[in-house]
């Protein structure tokens, strides 16, 4: 039987910006790729600090990336966020960090680019949260693979406009959400776009 | 290489071992038998938050099974560690990260020895996760992640060369796996 939600509450992320908003347990929250092409990067904190963790999300799955029915494991080996629904093709990526000033300015780019990495970070002191350190991000629409070599690729994603991925927050977390200001990897005339993010609240009993 | 002036020192099976690595400085794991793993956590001397960092590897990399001449990666993007032996082949595991303890006790035991030797390392909450050696995880279809036996036997070796002043966290795996033998040589250890 489908779960009865209330309200939806909608939010637009613009291109190369983040937010960060409180999901309660039960809430349901959805990224949609409004343009096409475009990655979002994501991390989820509790109240009592645990951060979301893409290393114990791939060893609890045994998987690069949950399955529909599977979850984002926070760094306390508990569950976060359970993937409901996801109408891309994929992939996703769990497995490299998310862009940062060094990589900009390594790549020629100058270390004032925007960045997830900063994007979190402000987005998250907005709502009093302070890391010490950049957890590895929960990259939605990533274009990213491994061939039989172990060889990783990441190219264009491949997302199309509208593409949604949903969770449903097993515990209380903020979750951030950064529309990847990324445009060193992109080819032209693909540039980074808005993205929006939905919350269903289950309706009051 | 003659390690005899640095003793190494045997790290039986749930044992941790931690200290300071000099930059230059060779560090070496020999397996006293088949079935032997261990955990490796490892971080700038000078700055606890720059650590060891897989995700990183993987970035700078762009693979996800390193070979002999690879570099490892901090979390700033700096290379930490190069693989100059890996008899095993493809023996450190990226992918999965395995203390066999939760990782609260594992940090419980870490965090405290680093108090007692006086060592710097992040807050508890910051700590870094671990890189296993003598472990290999294969990808599979659809992206499984899967076991795949390292054919470790006695003398076995893997050895890194350490890029900057670090310090090196190790716990050995499971609890009736053989020893391992950690050696540092020929720079300082502290």
């Amino acid at each position: 039987m489908a779960e009865p939600f209330g309200e939806t509450i909608r939010i637009r992320v613009p291109a190369r910006e983040a937010v960060a908003f409180a999901l309660r347990k039960g809430y349901r929250v959805g990224v949609i790729d409004l343009a096409g092409h475009q990655g979002v990067d994501c991390v989820a904190i509790t109240p009592g600090g645990a951060v979301s963790c893409t290393r114990t999300t791939r060893a609890i799955n045994r998987r690069l990336f949950p399955k529909i029915g599977q979850s984002i494991y926070a760094d306390d080996d508990e569950a976060m966020l359970t993937l409901l629904d996801d109408t891309s093709s994929g992939p996703h990526g769990l497995l490299v960090p998310p862009c940062d000033p060094i990589m900009y300015r390594l790549r020629g780019a100058g270390c004032a680019h925007p960045s997830c990495h900063d994007n979190f970070h402000h987005a998250l002191a907005r709502k009093g949260i302070r890391l010490g350190r950049t957890p590895p991000s929960i990259c939605l629409f990533q274009n990213i693979e491994i061939d039989e070599a172990g060889h990783i690729a990441i190219g264009v994603n491949t997302s199309k406009p509208g593409d949604k991925i949903t969770f449903r927050a097993h515990r209380d977390v903020v979750f951030a959400v950064s529309a990847c200001p990324n445009d060193v990897f992109k080819r032209p005339p693909l540039q980074p776009t808005d993205i929006e993010v939905t919350i269903d609240m289950p309706q009051a009993v | 290489m003659n390690y005899s002036k640095h003793a190494p020192h045997a790290l039986s099976a749930s044992q941790t071992w931690l200290d300071v690595v000099r930059a230059g400085s060779r560090i070496g794991f020999k397996a006293r038998g088949p079935g032997v793993g261990a955990a490796i956590f490892a971080w700038s001397h000078v700055d606890p938050y720059e650590q060891l960092s897989d995700a990183y590897t993987f970035m700078e990399l762009r693979r996800v099974w390193p070979a002999i001449g690879d570099q490892f990666y901090t979390t700033l993007r700096r290379p930490i560690l190069s693989l100059e032996r890996d008899d095993p082949g493809h023996s450190i595991d990226l992918l999965r990260h395995d203390c066999w303890w939760p990782r609260a006790r594992c940090l419980d035991t870490l965090v405290e020895q680093a108090k007692a030797k006086a060592i710097p390392a992040p807050l508890r909450r910051d700590w870094p996760y671990a890189v296993n050696i003598f472990a290999r995880t294969r990808v599979g279809d659809d992206g499984d992640l899967i076991d795949d036996p390292v054919g470790t036997i006695q003398g076995s070796q893997i050895e890194f060369i350490v890029k900057f002043d670090v310090v090196v966290a190790v716990l050995a795996a499971g609890i009736s796996s053989p020893a391992i033998d950690i050696y540092v040589g020929p720079g300082q250890e502290s």
